[in-house]
């Protein structure tokens, strides 16, 4: 097995799960340090981790409903656990995000909560600042390995939310004193569909506090920007990623181009080439 | 941000969302009657439904994630022309049901999107129809694929004397497409695919898989798929010509192409 172990000088660079990774490593030896892994892609089928024979991983996740109002199960908890354990990831990436809900109240004697299959952006508001300070405490307790949040992409505004997406993120960090996984990609998405500038936005943010880097495409359609991991990363995302490079030291920059079958080999290797550059300049 | 005094709290926010997200029914009934909303708490002026409706069409598509190895062509087209979303977001219903029906193997997700897609490209509509079609071919060559063939006994690779029956050689599928799927692969494999640069017609499309395991597919002439679609494996050739109004000389000679072509195979029953 290999163990993801981050050095001082410079991040490491890393592709998500998928078969745009296969692909990748078995034609590139040494050109990525790490695989990210969804803890739930291992849950589904177990052998995904296999690959940590040949190459490290960095655990993800989604299952922690965070920013949620409805406990994530005690089991799933453990089987995050166990991976930690197995995995010895440095840390686990989850969404500052809910994936489950209860349901309507009209319906909810005896209706179990509405699970998603895919994390959304929450209320931002103080109510769900205090939440995700009580969650976070009580998670924090379940892993031998810290939590590190991931903003998400908001495409609309959220009704009762308070305070926009930086200041949410800020916050959160301010008082969970958590470090943070900085989605490029979900930030322009967010600044984008939200009418904010993206620099005056990131000043907004404790970039001091990044630990993780992810960078994938996004697509324009029906008039809003989403997030889209079967597109390349776009120029915008590295040129703002660059604006802000020199106020913060990643230890990881992950390209996540999970949804695709293929994507040119010869993007990938650029795209992780130029990750490089960046923070050795 | 929202009137503090109607602000609706943290929780029932998320579980409005949520619930949008995955009932497609009680999303629908919202945006007929957004007043629906005021009524569980919501203040309906401060939710986007419409956002909401293009978000559950988001997360069908990732749902959609483990087809993509198959219709690389179709997704691609779907980005480009920028109606990904909006597919999605109309299917998601559809697809709902479909799953609550237990139809969620990777085939059964392809099998639905383009039965779905079928009705959603009007033929006026250049850029549905060309997804549809390119769905139509990606599906096509899927199923194909997947087909277990085995050559039927008493068969022989020309046509005997006497009454003779004709059979599709291997799985044979004919399709009308108003593009040539392989144009359209070499346009979408540029840095910077050009769609004006498709080009869009009429083409009668014959697939085949072998009992070989083979798969091929070419053009023919509409005539050509209409003969192939003919051939059943059971009528003979004198009653294929008589339904197909064609003198039985004429038709046993574009029978007899069709088989040196390796299209046909024939029965050996003769007499």
């Amino acid at each position: 097995m290999k163990y993801l172990q981050p050095v001082r000088d410079r991040p490491l660079i890393g592709l998500s799960s998928g078969p745009v990774a296969s692909a990748v490593l078995k034609r590139n030896e040494g050109l990525i340090d790490y695989v990210e892994m969804p803890f739930e892609q291992v849950r589904h089928h177990p052998p995904s981790a296999d690959i940590q024979q040949e190459i490290p991983l960095l655990l993800h996740c989604s299952s922690m409903s965070v920013a949620g109002f409805v406990p994530p199960p005690e089991e799933t908890l453990d089987a995050i656990s166990g991976l930690v354990e197995r995995t010895r990831t440095p840390w686990i990436g989850e969404h500052l995000a809910f994936i489950s809900a209860d349901a309507l109240a009209e319906e909810a004697s005896g209706v179990p909560p509405t699970e998603l299959t895919y994390t959304v952006c929450p209320q931002l508001s103080e109510e769900t600042l205090d939440r995700v300070e009580a969650n976070l405490a009580r998670l924090r307790e379940r892993f031998s390995t810290p939590i590190i949040l991931e903003n998400s992409p908001q495409y609309f505004a959220v009704p009762g939310s308070t305070m926009p997406m930086p200041r949410f993120i800020a916050e959160t960090v301010r008082r969970c004193d958590v470090d943070l996984l900085l989605d490029i990609t979900h930030f322009l998405i967010t600044t984008s569909n939200m009418g904010l500038d993206p620099l005056e936005s990131a000043a907004e943010l404790p970039l001091h506090r990044v630990v993780e880097v992810h960078l994938s495409g996004m697509s324009l359609q029906s008039g809003r920007w989403w997030d889209d991991h079967a597109a390349p990363v776009p120029e915008a995302a590295f040129e703002f990623l660059a604006a802000i490079a020199g106020r913060m030291h990643p230890s990881a920059v992950t390209f996540e181009y999970n949804w695709a079958a293929s994507i040119p080999e010869s993007v990938v290797v650029g795209h992780v080439t130029r990750a490089r550059e960046l923070f050795v300049a | 941000m929202t009137d503090p005094v109607h602000r609706p709290s943290a929780a029932l926010t998320h579980t409005v969302l949520a619930t949008g997200l995955v009932d497609a029914d009680r999303l629908a009934a919202w945006r007929a009657d957004p007043g629906q909303l005021a009524g569980i708490g919501v203040d309906p002026s401060t939710m986007d439904l419409d956002a909401l409706t293009d978000f559950a069409g988001l997360s069908e598509k990732v749902r959609h994630n483990q087809c993509r190895h198959d219709l690389q062509q179709t997704f691609r087209l779907l980005v480009l022309t920028g109606l990904e979303i909006a597919l999605f977001r109309e299917y998601t219903p559809v697809s709902l049901r479909r799953r609550r029906a237990g139809l969620n193997s990777t085939p059964d997700r392809i099998a639905g999107l383009t039965e779905f897609v079928e009705g959603w490209a009007p033929d006026d509509d250049p850029e549905r129809t060309l997804i549809r079609d390119v769905l139509g071919h990606e599906h096509t060559v899927v199923e194909l694929r997947r087909a277990g063939l085995t050559r039927p006994p008493d068969t022989v690779a020309e046509r005997p004397s006497g009454k003779a029956v004709p059979l599709h050689n291997g799985r044979i599928v004919v399709r009308s497409s108003t593009c040539d799927p392989r144009q359209v692969g070499l346009v979408l494999k540029t840095r910077e695919p050009d769609l004006a640069r498709i080009e869009r017609g009429t083409w009668t499309l014959v697939y085949r898989r072998g009992f070989d395991g083979s798969l091929a597919m070419f053009e023919v002439d509409s005539g050509v798929g209409e003969l192939l679609l003919a051939v059943d494996g059971e009528t003979t050739v004198g009653d294929l010509a008589t339904r197909l109004r064609v003198p039985p000389a004429q038709l046993t000679t574009a029978l007899d192409r069709l088989t040196e072509a390796g299209l046909l195979l024939w029965f050996t029953s003769g007499d």
